[in-house]
């Protein structure tokens, strides 16, 4: 991860028009309403302009993303940030935002703002196709505790799918107030593969009055709290994100290799481990193909042999995945960079609907 | 146990190529390396898998037969293994002792092994290990055949089998909806083998001829059932003295989530189809029963 948050904080507060030496209080964005919003996002530009200089990719990805926009994101001339600042009729600032696209992989876009505005503004950028919004897997949501001071509020959500499972069971909460850190503990000991945290939120530490939200999506938002704090969250959080994303373009790609007589195959499966084995195999495998909602996309479903269904999705973007499912476990073969967003979906509805945990690097055959 | 377990090419090859993992016989962290070809005998047969796996001191040739291509693989493979190569051979159990007997008859060394596959997993049919860990490593390993990962893409000589012209469709199906999806309204069809067949570019003329006539002809027969409304073949030729090529044309553009779940569920019957070919009668009989 290469966020470089000095950079970023500067480039910030020259946006707000405050000196970038002097130790500002939190609320420096007045009158427009203190929040401060960051997303997460994995880009996603198209393989053959991946083949592109670096300079010319940003300019392209610049004017597509202001042209998808409909607004005028301005690019740097010096660093690779691009900056935009909506202001309103009586020359008040309402929205001011960062982009930052140092890291090849990852994309940060930090907003300014008032909160409702704010996240709207970030599922337009998811909208666009050229970024798409990260996610955290289940262990990092509940590692992301740590970063809290104060646990205010947690939501969970997991939900067996009763067309898989045959007495399906879920575990769906929401708790508040101070005692929100103590349940969760004690439900991860007693059943630790049904937590599934959508978001926590909670006071930074040593900052009592302080908001922080992390969300599965990537998504962070905060009030009431230093800049240069909250960039530090953010690198830690982009830092696993790295991690995760650069682990599955380096290991899990599956490639054909073939020279004139020879052919290699590299790359393993992506796996992922069922905690409970399924009791309806097929129809997960059909469940998949359906273009269902959460997952949005299409394929069909064959029966390798009588523990083994092969499943290959596909979207409507062109990416695709192929799947080989038993009852206790899914194995993912990523063909392309562009298909782990595909991946990223997969892993989401399966977390919520069957609690499969991605195999840690060294549980992967 | 009434059938013996038959394992065709495409599976055997499948287990090769998987004992690339640390559990595997070959595994890539102790410097081992799988790498394969498509290699064909001189007359017309299909072509066949032949892998070689390779450590600093070893080289082992793995090939996949089946009691019908054993015998012009085997005179095939004589011929192109080098000095210090092991042979392995490797067969389902239902055919072991057929294969056994070829292997002797032939002109193969005496230290040629015959591995074969049942449900449980590999076992040794001819020949002793020269490497005791490998015989270690084989006689440990515990994972049923049925849960092998299926890695290789497939041989497009092989697709006679119905079960892997099946998949193989799944495959041409999702590349077609796929461009549908995108507003195209044609696809080249050898450009469509191409891309959903990874070997097919390797194999030899006469082979490439033989898989695009078969899945040609059943193109053809699924144009005039399930498909009848969604695609259309047509050859194309750019001039008229310039070669025609074929093209799929879809006839309708896409429409909708449901336009697509319908084309699909068309597609599943016409893939249910090609597994059970022996068993229909008229395609339209069927589209009236199952759906």
């Amino acid at each position: 991860m290469l966020l470089n948050t000095k950079a970023v904080a500067q480039k910030i507060q020259q946006l707000a028009g405050v000196d970038p030496l002097a130790d500002y209080d939190e609320s420096f964005f007045q009158p427009s309403g203190c929040d401060h919003f960051a997303q997460i996002y994995l880009n996603t530009l198209p393989e053959e302009l991946a083949e592109l200089e670096q300079v010319d990719q940003l300019y392209f990805l610049v004017s597509e993303l202001s042209a998808n926009l409909g607004v005028d994101l301005s690019l740097e001339a010096d660093l690779p940030f691009a900056t935009y600042r909506q202001v309103s009729s009586q020359g008040v600032a309402q929205i001011q935002g960062v982009f930052d696209f140092s890291d090849p992989l990852l994309t940060f876009v930090h907003l300014f703002g008032q909160a409702k505005a704010l996240s709207q503004w970030a599922s337009k950028i998811g909208a666009t196709g050229l970024l798409q919004a990260a996610k955290l897997d289940r262990d990092s949501m509940l590692d992301a505790r740590h970063l809290l001071g104060e646990l205010q509020e947690v939501q969970i959500s997991y939900e067996q799918s009763a067309k898989v499972f045959n007495t399906p069971e879920g575990l769906t909460a929401n708790f508040k107030g101070p005692h929100c850190a103590k349940l969760l503990e004690s439900l991860l000991e007693s059943h630790p593969e049904h937590v599934c945290v959508e978001y926590l939120e909670g006071s930074g530490v040593g900052m009592p009055d302080s908001k922080i939200k992390f969300a599965k999506d990537g998504s962070m938002s905060a009030n009431g709290i230093k800049l240069h704090f909250f960039l530090e969250l953010a690198k830690s959080v982009g830092a696993q994100l790295g991690l995760r994303y650069n682990r599955f373009v380096d290991q899990h790609l599956f490639r054909l290799d073939s020279d004139k007589t020879w052919s290699q195959i590299s790359g393993s499966p992506v796996i992922f481990q069922f905690q409970n084995p399924l009791n309806q195999v097929e129809r997960l495998a059909k469940a998949l193909c359906q273009g269902q909602k959460q997952l949005d996309c299409f394929g069909h479903h064959e029966r390798l042999s009588p523990n083994l269904w092969e499943v290959s999705l596909f979207d409507t973007e062109g990416r695709s995945l192929r799947l080989e499912l038993s009852a206790k476990q899914c194995a993912v073969y990523l063909s392309d960079r562009l298909s782990v967003v595909l991946l990223d979906r997969l892993e989401t509805f399966l977390e919520s609907q069957v609690s499969a945990v991605l195999g840690k690097p060294e549980e992967v055959l | 146990m009434m059938f013996r377990f038959s394992a065709n090419e495409q599976l055997l090859a499948d287990w090769v190529q998987w004992q690339n993992q640390p559990e595997g016989l070959f595994p890539i962290d102790k410097g081992w390396e799988i790498k394969f070809q498509l290699k064909s005998p001189r007359n017309e047969e299909p072509s066949f898998f032949y892998f070689q796996a390779k450590s600093k001191s070893e080289s082992i040739v793995l090939v996949p037969v089946s009691a019908s291509s054993c015998k012009d693989i085997l005179s095939c493979v004589g011929q192109s293994l080098k000095k210090g190569d092991l042979l392995v051979v490797l067969c389902g159990e239902s055919v072991a002792e057929q294969v056994t007997l070829q292997i002797s008859r032939s002109t193969l060394p005496e230290s040629t092994l015959l591995l074969g596959l049942g449900e449980e997993g590999m076992k040794t049919y001819r020949g002793t290990w020269e490497n005791s860990r490998l015989e270690f490593r084989l006689s440990k390993q515990s994972t049923l055949t049925w849960d092998i990962p299926h890695q290789i893409p497939l041989n497009p000589g092989l697709l006679e089998d119905e079960i892997l012209l099946s998949r193989c469709f799944v495959t041409l199906f999702n590349l077609l909806t796929q461009s549908w999806l995108k507003g195209k309204s044609w696809v080249s069809f050898e450009e469509l083998l191409q891309s959903a067949l990874p070997l097919y570019t390797l194999l030899p003329k006469p082979d490439r001829r033989r898989a695009s006539g078969l899945i040609y002809r059943q193109f053809e027969q699924l144009i005039q059932g399930p498909m009848q409304d969604w695609l259309e073949l047509r050859s194309y030729s750019k001039k008229p003295q310039s070669a025609p090529v074929l093209r799929l044309n879809f006839l309708v553009p896409p429409a909708g989530r449901g336009a697509v779940l319908k084309q699909l569920r068309k597609q599943s019957q016409a893939i249910h189809l090609i597994r059970n070919q022996a068993l229909q009668t008229s395609y339209y009989d069927i589209q009236v029963n199952s759906f």
